[in-house]
């Protein structure tokens, strides 16, 4: 029966048992260097947690509901403890990384802006087409183990790359995207968003029409709460998705946009999803951004025809949608300056400020047009301006066009000096020598 | 850029997390109405209770107002839930009336003032919190198997164009 003596004691011998199978697991064992540290860690503190809920097992004489629920506990944690095996082969993935160095540093010094410092960046190869994240996995289930003390402070982040973009280092400023994720919940942004919403009464005004039009037209079996509750799910995720593109922006600037379009664009145009926005919508709230940013004169300068192909995709962001997509649309553009503050926000000063690496970016193009790595003449340029001066030999090499951009993705050589010199510059830049 | 199993990771550890609460919720309860003196680590997990039944119960009284955080809205989503079957049962009474009455439960018991009654009082508040606890295990079981139960008044056909 449910939560009698024997099924107890089967699960708890389960329980153990699935925590051996994870604690003997080698790829569980310590690493060598610092990456991949915090993710053990916190995969041991899921351990920790399941092995302190063992001890609450209450009394043989206690009622059967309560019986039930500390059964019920100990299932729920076999399902966790089972889920936390897909963490093992990233583990396994620190000791054999094969995604390029040099946009491996590029991505580091993203996570530092984003995010912060206090963080163990993992980046593995996804088998399917996909570039994904997650961090602090199981975070949730750790911090909701009532008298249970987690080891592990730093946060663990894990990037998946599609496995055939290891060396495209043109598509990888959407690491920035992804790292957004994280800084999106480390910092309370989707939040920090929502509360000016909220202040807005034509905000709220226009909610309640939409929950009202809903109730009485489309979802007309569900409560308003429902249906309220899951327009806010809904709008939370557009905006999160929303401002990790301004965030990576304020990372990386316009070689985010071209590497956006190249991946997403075969993918999908102008379709809304409930934790996507459409396209063409991120499109015209990106393009926006990069504009107040102060990088529009140096787009339309090195890649003219791109930038107005990028344009006139923005310009079907206000067309037709289907209810209640056009309700998420029209107030988040209507707020288009409050995510861009948000995200102008977090990246202070450490931003990819465009005055600034024109130059740079320039010098790094011209080299790369020599055929030469492009270091940097005198001083080691910055590894977020060799990425764009990457980008913008690739429009002079491969046409300022849309097939311009999937011909530069095809461009290996480009690709590989761009990421050797992005892993010198870097090296060069930390480089201590010996007194 | 999308979703794919990195998130589903994040999401099966947001449904277990929220199964694991509640059937602590009803371990706290037993705990906390048994004799013995009341954990400081229960008196919050029990004010933590009282205050989701009672954020569930704001929402019905206005819909727009949502929880800020997901853990929140997804408590709060399936509580409202859960208590309008438990409606559907007791013909007689409501969602308000039933969130109202167990959170003041939660509450007393969560401040140490347990009547003579309270095991009797408290039966219906393990009953809800049991019912999302085993509503969680299957939606977890649901995430690591792949299968995400359809959301079908979301997905209606009948949605329309609006520019």
């Amino acid at each position: 029966m449910d939560g009698d003596a024997l099924d107890v004691e089967f699960l708890l011998a389960a329980a153990r048992h699935e925590i051996g199978a994870l604690r003997d697991d080698r790829r569980l064992n310590p690493l060598p260097g610092k990456r991949g540290v915090a993710l053990r860690a916190h995969v041991l503190d899921l351990i920790g947690a399941v092995e302190h809920r063992i001890t609450q097992q209450p009394a043989p004489t206690a009622p059967p509901p309560v019986r039930r629920a500390f059964a019920r506990s100990m299932r729920q944690s076999i399902v966790m403890l089972r889920g936390a095996h897909a963490a093992l082969p990233w583990l396994a993935a620190t000791r054999t990384p094969n995604v390029n160095l040099g946009s491996l540093y590029v991505t580091e010094e993203c996570a530092r802006i984003l995010v912060g410092t206090n963080v163990d960046l993992i980046v593995v190869p996804d088998p399917e087409f996909m570039y994904s994240t997650t961090s602090w996995p199981f975070s949730a289930v750790v911090n909701t183990t009532s008298g249970f003390t987690p080891k592990n402070t730093r946060r663990p982040i894990v990037l998946n790359y599609p496995l055939s973009d290891a060396d495209r280092l043109l598509l990888h400023p959407i690491f920035a995207h992804e790292l957004g994720h994280s800084s999106v919940d480390e910092h309370h942004l989707v939040a920090a968003v929502e509360t000016e919403l909220d202040n807005d009464s034509a905000f709220t005004a226009a909610l309640q029409d939409t929950v009202n039009d809903m109730a009485a037209n489309y979802w007309t079996a569900a409560a308003p709460t429902q249906i309220s509750g899951t327009l806010r799910g809904w709008i939370r995720d557009w905006i999160e998705e929303l401002l990790c593109d301004h965030l990576a922006i304020e990372a990386v600037g316009p070689s985010f946009i071209w590497a956006f379009a190249l991946f997403v664009l075969p993918l999908g145009y102008g379709e809304p999803g409930s934790e996507h926005p459409p396209n063409t919508v991120r499109m015209k709230m990106a393009l926006d951004h990069l504009t107040r940013r102060g990088w529009r004169p140096y787009m339309k300068r090195v890649a003219p025809g791109v930038t107005a192909w990028l344009d006139q995709i923005a310009g079907d962001a206000p067309g037709s949608l289907e209810r209640p997509f056009a309700f998420l649309r029209d107030q988040l553009m209507g707020h288009a300056t409050v995510l861009q503050d948000v995200a102008i926000g977090r990246s202070g000063n450490d931003a990819f400020d465009a005055s600034a690496s024109e130059g740079p970016a320039n010098e790094a193009a011209d080299l790369l047009r020599r055929l030469i790595l492009p270091v940097g003449l005198t001083n080691p340029l910055e590894a977020r301006a060799i990425l764009l001066g990457g980008w913008q030999q690739a429009f002079q090499e491969h046409g300022d066009s849309p097939a311009g951009l999937i011909l530069a993705l095809e461009d290996r050589r480009l690709q590989e000096l761009v990421g050797k010199a992005i892993e010198m510059s870097t090296i060069a830049v930390a480089w201590e020598p010996t007194p | 850029m999308t979703v794919r199993d990195l998130q589903r990771l994040e999401e099966l550890s947001s449904a277990a997390a929220l199964g694991l609460w509640a059937d602590d919720v009803v371990l706290a309860l037993d705990r906390a109405t048994s004799g013995s003196a009341l954990a400081e680590t229960d008196a919050t997990l029990l004010s933590d209770a009282a205050e989701i039944l009672e954020a569930a119960l704001q929402r019905t009284e206005h819909p727009l107002a949502t929880p800020k955080s997901a853990r929140g809205l997804a408590a709060t989503n399936t509580a409202l839930t859960l208590v309008a079957t438990l409606v559907r049962k007791q013909p007689g009474t409501n969602q308000q009336k039933i969130l109202r009455a167990m959170a003041s439960i939660l509450r007393e018991v969560g401040q140490g003032s347990v009547t003579q009654d309270a095991a009797e009082r408290v039966h219906p508040v393990m009953e809800l919190f049991g019912m999302i606890g085993e509503h969680q295990l299957v939606a977890s079981n649901s995430v690591l198997a792949f299968r995400k139960d359809s959301k079908a008044w979301t997905a209606t056909p009948s949605m329309s164009s609006s520019s």
